[in-house]
């Protein structure tokens, strides 16, 4: 299955696809330090004014600041606000 | 400000969420398509989120799954806004009604003004209007413009132009009378200047023709004083037109009598209002007895129609009519003064030139004012006489 996965993702990669729509990869985009919108995400981890966490396919992604908060959320989407200092990828 | 608006018609909640674990409600949430926004984190154990008010019962069956217990803490607009309708039913139905009748009236006319005329009056106007169908009550929409102005400038020529402009119920028509033209002559038709009075020549100033008075001579009305028939050294005599002024030292007399003793009218106790509405043509007397005229009282009218200037008229009018009674008293007035100002006047505008000096005669006599006012003026008494072409 992985290997099936690799060479999706491989084929993908070789004719310049997307792999968010391709694979379902989570993709960020930021506005300033400010908006966050998360595409593809799995669902939240664990919900802090000074820490966020998103689950993705592969791995997790942690928003830290002050005063964040879900401004909107669907089975796809999230978008974060707040002041958000850094941005990790684990 | 949409927003707001789709909120306070939807119904919107702002819930408390609090559980051992309560990022799995939302997750659940985002699962099962249930919209929720603005979801701040006051602490470790509790969550606020907004989400429509129709959502509810679907988000405390998964508040139940996720073992969390979600209490709502305010609600706005939906229910809320249904409840409020509810209870004001009525309100709500007559304010419906009358946005309706606003809207309905709207295509009729119920107010005209006339802009633009001189000569003639607003009601010679606008009862040519009502003539070609165009009145208060009218459906404008059904009016052609075009036909109306052709059906109006054939009855009244003395309009160069008109057009009815409707906004709102209020029509205002728009007028532009015709302007004279001048008298065309032919130049070489023959004209005299003739005196029209009699008088002692002051100043005499010919344009065109032969003079045939001086300055300081005595002349009878009627006496040629510059001729159109001009000499000429190498030719027949030619007609002219002749043109000029002569400035004469004129006299008037003019004479006046009225009564001594003459009827006034006194004010007298009993002033009354009355008021009536009208609804488009139909009047309602708020007073018993009917609109007959009174004896012996002036009737002063105001009518204020319901409405906006220049935004929108309603189809109805409120009539205030005032009452005022009287009595007519004979009594002495000393109007010789007052007799002796309008003979003046009237001579002033009598002359085709200024008064040079004026004096009254007054007396009284078998219940009678006599005033005689003598004046002399200085006018152009030149007036034109045209040769009569066979």
């Amino acid at each position: 299955m992985k290997k099936l996965i690799d060479r999706v993702e491989a084929m993908a990669e070789s004719m310049e696809l997307p792999s968010e729509a391709m694979l379902g990869e989570l993709k960020l985009s930021m506005v300033g330090g400010s908006r966050a919108l998360v595409e593809n995400h799995r669902g939240i981890l664990s919900f802090e004014e000074s820490c966020i966490s998103v689950a993705a396919k592969r791995g997790r992604l942690v928003f830290r600041g002050d005063g964040l908060y879900l401004a909107a959320m669907s089975s796809e989407n999230l978008m974060i606000c707040g002041k958000i200092q850094t941005v990790e990828w684990e | 400000m949409m927003k707001r608006r789709i909120f306070a018609f939807k119904g919107v909640c702002r819930a408390e969420l609090s559980g051992a674990y309560p990022e799995t409600l939302l997750n659940a949430c985002a699962m099962n398509a249930l919209e929720i926004w603005d979801m701040r984190c006051p602490d470790t154990y509790t969550l606020t989120f907004s989400f429509y008010e129709r959502d509810k019962e679907l988000l405390y069956a998964l508040a139940r799954k996720s073992m969390c217990e979600v209490t709502v803490e305010t609600v706005s607009g939906g229910s809320r806004l249904a409840d409020f309708v509810k209870r004001h039913g009525a309100l709500f139905i007559g304010f419906a009604a009358v946005m309706l009748l606003l809207a309905f009236s709207t295509l009729f006319i119920w107010d005209m003004k006339v802009y633009g005329n001189k000569e003639l009056t607003d009601g010679e106007i606008l009862r040519v209007l009502a003539d070609c169908g165009v009145d208060c009550g009218s459906f404008w929409p059904g009016v052609d413009k075009e036909l109306l102005r052709s059906e109006v400038l054939l009855k009244l020529p003395e309009l160069a132009w008109m057009t009815v402009n409707v906004n709102s119920s209020r029509a205002s028509v728009v007028v532009s009378e015709r302007i004279e033209k001048p008298e065309i002559y032919v130049e070489s038709e023959g004209a005299d200047l003739v005196a029209e009075k009699t008088g002692i020549i002051k100043n005499i100033s010919a344009l065109n023709g032969k003079v045939l008075v001086e300055e300081g001579d005595s002349v009878l009305e009627g006496e040629v004083l510059v001729s159109g028939l001009m000499d000429s050294i190498t030719a027949q005599p030619r007609l002219v037109r002749a043109q000029g002024q002569v400035m004469a030292e004129t006299w008037l007399e003019k004479h006046s009598v009225s009564p001594t003793e003459q009827n006034a009218k006194i004010s007298s106790s009993g002033k009354r209002i009355r008021i009536a509405l009208k609804f488009g043509k139909k009047r309602l007397n708020f007073y018993p007895g009917g609109r007959k005229t009174v004896d012996g009282c002036d009737k002063i009218i105001d009518n204020y129609i319901i409405g906006i200037d220049g935004i929108f008229a309603l189809p109805v009018t409120v009539i205030v009519e005032k009452i005022l009674p009287y009595e007519i008293q004979g009594r002495a007035v000393p109007n010789t003064d007052a007799m002796a100002k309008r003979l003046y006047d009237d001579i002033k505008r009598q002359v085709d030139g200024e008064i040079l000096s004026h004096s009254a005669v007054s007396g009284s006599r078998e219940g009678l004012d006599f005033v005689s006012l003598r004046a002399a003026c200085l006018e152009n008494i030149a007036g034109l006489y045209e040769y009569k072409t066979p």
